[in-house]
Parts: structure tokens; sequence; C-alpha cells
């Protein structure tokens, strides 16, 4: 079956946003079909003149937010990070070696690092996209993101940038 | 003059953020500071890789499952599309069916003014719907045979409220499965049979908002063929692969 012409483009770039979310396939597919579950309920609020991207976005990134909210209260959170830390991604699900030391290494951010940066490298968001779909502010966004990209380097000589939250720096943004 | 260029500026200009202006400034820049320039083609570099590396892992795994929902949700989107571009046609559907009653009342010739008028209902879409995901479902052995009668069922959907009537299909035919459809406008009932010779068929039921009595008229949404009435304030769908003009004549026989 064809998929549907509004969503073809979409389904991978969430797949790949719930991979990096989870870190793990099973858990992947799961969000992908709450957050597929929850757009259709809240169908309505779509504004067609939006970005429907980044409305499917925001809403896996709240049904994850919550999916891991239900997980700490359960207890399980502690175990699920220890996971990721020691495991990452088990290579066998990855053809390549190489790729799965490069997946194993972005699962080693802290989440809220990870989801900025797989928003912006991977998916392109600019950053205000991806501040506003977060409900984070810009300037949050880009300190995070600056010490993903440092942790990435694995180099410890350079402190990361900091910047102020809730500022918005004056960089000659393009969008 | 020109601004100084900051770390910030060259982690944008790895995220291309910048405007064609300002990303000459820092190429320049870079071309006079080898290390940062080293430093950046290495964050390009990994972020390429990112998007490879997570593209083959999103790719390998299945997305069998999200196909059907994303079809859903797809219709729903699309619908919703048509009814934001729809309000904007207010003014000029106006002007449209003035024009268009005017044909009608003076005779135009040829046009059939019912079925140029014919928008497929809400609820036929959704019968749709419900009728391919039963059908998957079945295929995969994914639901139990309902032991509740589907007028149980239908009691169910309606609570206190007057229960949904079911017609009744002929004795050839033997119900499957039943159960609750939950959609925007309330619950409808949903009954699975199988037909004379094992085919698969769904009756679909709903109340509407709106009291009339309408024909059985049969259409095809999306490889499904349906025929649909109104019987006073319910609204059913019959759904099968069955030839458009077998399933119009089970739906004229036990609408009435």
């Amino acid at each position: 079956m064809a998929m549907h012409p509004l969503l073809k483009d979409h389904i991978l770039p969430l797949r790949r946003y719930a991979l990096a979310l989870t870190g793990n396939t099973d858990q992947s597919d799961d969000l992908v079909q709450e957050t597929l579950a929850r757009a259709i309920e809240g169908a309505g609020s779509w504004d067609p003149r939006r970005d429907l991207r980044k409305w499917l976005f925001g809403i896996m990134h709240n049904t994850n937010a919550s999916a891991l909210r239900r997980r700490a209260l359960e207890g399980e959170v502690a175990d699920q990070i220890g996971s990721l830390a020691s495991e990452a991604v088990p290579p066998t699900q990855f053809t390549q070696v190489h790729f799965s030391e490069t997946i194993a290494s972005l699962m080693r951010l802290p989440d809220d690092q990870r989801e900025v940066m797989v928003l912006i490298a991977v998916e392109n968001f600019s950053y205000k996209d991806a501040a506003e779909l977060l409900d984070i502010p810009v300037g949050t966004v880009m300190s995070r993101l600056a010490r993903a990209r440092e942790a990435l380097r694995g180099s410890s000589a350079a402190a990361p940038i900091d910047v102020p939250a809730g500022n918005r720096p004056s960089l000659r943004l393009v969008r | 003059m020109t601004e100084p260029i900051s770390e910030l500026d060259l982690m944008a200009y790895v995220d291309d953020q910048l405007d064609a202006e300002r990303r000459i400034e820092v190429e320049e820049y870079l071309s006079r500071h080898p290390q940062l320039a080293a430093q950046v083609m290495d964050d390009l570099c990994r972020r390429d890789e990112l998007r490879l590396a997570l593209t083959e892992a999103a790719t390998v795994a299945g997305v069998d499952k999200a196909i059907l929902p994303a079809e859903r949700l797809g219709r729903r989107l699309a619908l919703r599309r048509t009814l934001h571009r729809s309000r904007r046609a207010i003014a000029a559907s106006l002007l449209l069916a003035t024009g268009w009653l005017a044909h009608a009342t003076f005779g135009g010739l040829g046009a059939d003014p019912a079925s140029a008028a014919h928008i497929l209902p809400v609820y036929a879409d959704e019968a749709v719907d419900a009728h391919r995901t039963i059908l998957v479902e079945e295929r995969n052995a994914l639901f139990t045979r309902s032991a509740t009668a589907p007028e149980r069922i239908a009691d169910l959907a309606t609570g206190s409220s007057p229960a949904i009537p079911l017609p009744h299909l002929p004795r050839t035919f033997t119900p499957v499965a039943s159960h609750l459809v939950p959609w925007d406008q309330g619950n409808a009932v949903q009954v699975l049979f199988h037909g004379p010779s094992g085919e698969s068929l769904t009756l679909f039921a709903v109340e509407t908002d709106s009291f009339s009595i309408d024909q059985p008229y049969a259409e095809e949404v999306d490889g499904v063929t349906i025929a649909y009435w109104q019987s006073g304030w319910f609204a059913y769908v019959l759904g099968g692969s069955a030839d458009r003009d077998d399933l119009l004549t089970l739906a004229a026989r036990i609408s009435r």
C-alpha cells in the first residue's frame, strides 16, 4: 500500500527522530505509532497554513516527553539510561560498524542535547523552528547544540560556548 | 565594517542558518584560520554521517505498522485542508450556487443536479477507513471473534439513548466480529460479515445529527466499493470487494 501523499515524506524523518529519542527500534516503532495516533486525534488542531512537519515533530516530542515521565514514574528511567550508555545501540541492528559508532556517540549525549542535535543537524530545522517545537528559547537551543557538538568532537580542551538562556544572540540568521 | 566572526557564527554556518552574505564572510574568515576551518569541516562531516546513519537505521527497521495510521492521518489532514480551502471559497461558492440554482430551475440540458451536488459524507469516509483496518486485522488474525451479538454492540454504542438499529442481512451472510469504532462524531458500530462465497463485507452504522431518508448510493473510495444510505437519524455503509451493482442491490434489499 502506498503511503498517503501528505505523509509520505514525513514518516522516514519521524522514524529517524524516534530512533534518536529512544535509541531502540522497538520503542521507536511504538513512538511513531503513538505519535500518529495522537496526530489523528488532534488533526482538528492542525492549521493547514502551518508547517505539517513541524507540527508532527512537536507531537512526537511531547509524546516522548510524556512517555519518559510515565517511565520515570514506573522507576525504570535509571535502567534505561544505564542501558543507553553502556550498550548504546546493538551493532546487529546496523549493517555498518562505522554507522553504529556514529549513532552510539549520539546516544551518549544527554536527552535534551541529542534532541536538538537531531532536529537541527539531521532534520535541518531552523534554530527558531526547533525552539518553537520544543517550546524553549532560541538561546537554549543554541547552547544545547554547542554542548552537543563539543561532546561529539570528544575534546575536553575547549570549553563549550555558553549562551544565556532566553536571550537570542545577535546573529544574522537567515531563517 | 563587518562584525567579528564568533563561535556561534561558526556553528550557525555548519547548521546552514546564515544568510548568503554572512556565509561568505565566515568562509573568508575560515580561509585565514585553517585550524578553525578544519574543525568546521569536521563538524560538517559529522553532521552528514549522522544523517546517513540515522536514515539507514530508520530505513532498515520496518515501516509496516505506520502505514495504516499514516493513511488515516493523511485523510484527516487532507479533509481539513479541503475544509479550510472551502471556507475561503464560501463567497465564490455562494455565487456559483446562485448560478447552479438558476441552471437547475430553468432547465439545464443533460446535467443531473443531484449527482453534480453529490459529496461523500464524512461517515462514509470513516467507514472506508474502518473497513480497510478490519480486513488487515482479519488477515493477520489480530482480533478474536466477538461473542457479543451485533445488536448488543449497537446498544452499547449509544448507551442510554436509543440504540442504533442494525438492518438484518440475508442468512447467507455470517457475522464474524462486531465492535465499536470511536470517531469524531460519537460512536459507530462495525460488523464484519462473511458472504455466501466467503468474501468479507462490513456494515458500518452511525447516528447522525440530521434526519433524512436517502436511497443507497454506491461509490468506490480508495479501492473499496461502498454503498451508503441514510434512514432517519441513522446512516449505514456497506463495504466490500463485491461488484458495485451487487453491493447496491444488497444495500437496497436491507435498507427497506
